[in-house]
């Protein structure tokens, strides 16, 4: 254990106190482009798995060789331990990212919170954000305990994807859609859900974005593993069993984790493309077709902006603003509302807004996405 | 009012098929659509509380009348089947005999692990002598309590 905590740990005043011992913290190690990494190219989508462990100051650094032409890099790490990213520099050794610039009021990345065991980072998240270049970029990546502290020692088993696609407004996302088991066979179920997958694609294609969408069926248990607590290791075969590289999974369950409160979940902001225990945005179809278990018109608007607002999130987004109106996320036109009411007017219409503005029979469509939201969409990874 | 002097019958009234115009929404009943409206990190039923000074009945008024969004109505009912189940039993089992009550009895079987076993069985087995019995037997069927389980396994002739 490194018994540092990490709220109160600077990497480089690390370094410099390691350095003085002796020890090497915080110095970059290659870590692609060596013997055993695993390359894969799909498209305009180069994928690169490899693997670093944490040094004594419970973070490893990640070398990212970045080809010219390559605009989004989405790094995923997993291993026995919480992992969170602790920074990123770019190839002139800037540091264009540090976590703690981002623990506050306002949202860029969920990956700076150690609360599983995978992690994704997108990079970058914004067009205001240090662009990819050629070159060597570093990520250091903190392995920490559950009570906050930085681990050493820790091994990282690491997927590096890096998307060549500078057009940002126009891209497709692949989604593969899972039914849980029996709800392939429920009619009601299926043409609810592909009618809303249709709605969902409205949504987007307003951001320039097209949704490929296909559909399988699985034996997972319908009440679905929640994306909180890790994950689960269902989740992560369904992915590799299923999934590609490239795709974000949807998983149709009727609820989430058997609790009340939660009835859509991002496997994290972002998402990663590959298997791990929270590679999926769980739904609950339930909680979409309401107490009568049956899609009208209106739950189907409401449940394909659902479905587009989670996996918005999985592509990056944050919320406009909280409910409690007093965090926000790191966009500048998303205007920054303080209150119920300003922030219904200002953005309740926003396909991210935390809820649906409604009276007790209908709600507001909630089909904006601001060009900075699409922005940030269309620089996910998966995002092709 | 304590949820123990509830009246059985004034659930079953707001139970009913309700063919008249709803009666609009009291401060106390808009108090908790406002609460359960969020998509993600509602209040807990526990935290829903000081919201309404008659919880039971205006849990029970969201259910039939708060149609958008659809998850507030699921919502109330989860709080009526976790944490006020005794006073809300005539709604639960109301439920496990409508056809359109799916969604509803369907998150009742999903908290039938969280009721005494006898009140348990009674739900169940209302859901499997219903309309809904096709799509509520093979969740029944998946339940960790062999007891509640066993209802939903047909009998070997």
């Amino acid at each position: 254990m490194g018994g540092k905590e990490r709220a109160a740990g600077r990497c480089g005043a690390t370094a410099a106190l390691l350095m003085g011992l002796g020890l090497a913290g915080c110095v970059p190690t290659e870590g692609s482009g060596k013997s055993g990494d695993q390359v894969s190219v799909d498209g305009s989508l180069r994928t690169v798995r490899t693997n670093e462990t944490s040094q004594n100051d419970g973070i490893a650094v990640v070398a990212v060789d970045v080809n010219a032409g390559e605009t989004s890099l989405l790094l995923t790490a997993q291993a026995d331990q919480l992992v969170s990213v602790e920074y990123i520099e770019d190839p002139s050794g800037d540091r264009v990212f540090y976590w703690e610039d981002w623990y506050g009021d306002y949202s860029l990345t969920g990956a700076i919170f150690p609360e599983a065991r995978d992690m994704a980072v997108n990079w970058p998240v914004r067009a205001a954000d240090a662009p990819l270049q050629a070159g060597i970029w570093y990520v250091g990546i903190a392995t920490t305990n559950n009570n906050g502290y930085y681990v050493n020692n820790v091994d990282i088993d690491l997927t590096l994807q890096l998307k060549s696609d500078d057009d940002t407004s126009r891209a497709t996302v692949r989604a593969l859609v899972a039914y849980a088991d029996g709800l392939a066979d429920d009619p009601e179920v299926v043409a609810g859900t592909e009618a809303a997958v249709e709605r969902w694609a409205e949504v987007w294609a307003a951001a320039g974005i097209t949704l490929e969408a296909r559909f399988t069926s699985t034996d997972l248990d319908p009440v679905l593993p929640t994306m909180y607590d890790g994950g689960s290791a269902e989740i992560r075969s369904l992915a590799a069993d299923e999934g590609e590289d490239n795709d974000v999974m949807v998983v149709i369950g009727d609820s989430v984790g058997n609790q009340r409160n939660t009835y859509g979940i991002s496997g994290g902001i972002p998402g990663t493309l590959v298997a791990t225990k929270r590679a999926a945005v769980v739904i609950s179809w339930v909680a979409n077709a309401g107490g009568d278990g049956t899609f009208e018109d209106a739950d189907v608007q409401l449940y394909g902006e659902t479905l587009a607002h989670e996996v918005g999130h999985y592509m990056g987004l944050f919320h406009p603003v909280e409910s409690s109106y007093d965090y926000w996320d790191a966009l500048d036109d998303t205007p920054e509302c303080t209150n119920a009411r300003g922030c219904e007017n200002n953005l309740g219409e926003n396909n991210m807004f935390p809820y649906p503005v409604c009276d007790f029979r209908s709600c507001l469509a909630q089909d904006v996405i601001t060009d900075e939201q699409a922005g940030v969409s269309h620089r996910y990874a998966g995002a092709l | 009012m304590p949820t123990s002097t509830l009246s059985s019958l004034a659930l079953i009234a707001a139970l009913g098929a309700d063919p008249a115009p709803s009666p609009s929404p009291s401060p106390s009943q808009e108090a908790l659509y406002r609460a359960l409206v969020v998509r993600e990190g509602a209040p807990t039923c526990a935290e829903l509380a000081p919201l309404s000074p008659t919880l039971v009945e205006d849990l029970v008024y969201l259910t039939e009348n708060a149609k958008q969004p659809t998850w507030v109505g699921i919502r109330a009912a989860e709080c009526l089947l976790t944490d006020h189940q005794e006073a809300a039993l005539p709604v639960i089992i109301g439920w496990m005999g409508r056809s359109d009550a799916k969604g509803f009895a369907l998150v009742a079987v999903e908290k039938l692990d969280r009721m005494p076993i006898d009140r348990a069985k009674a739900v169940a087995r209302a859901g499997l002598a219903g309309p809904l019995a096709e799509t509520l037997r093979p969740r029944i069927a998946r339940l960790p309590q062999a007891e509640l389980a066993a209802l939903a396994t047909p009998v070997a002739k």
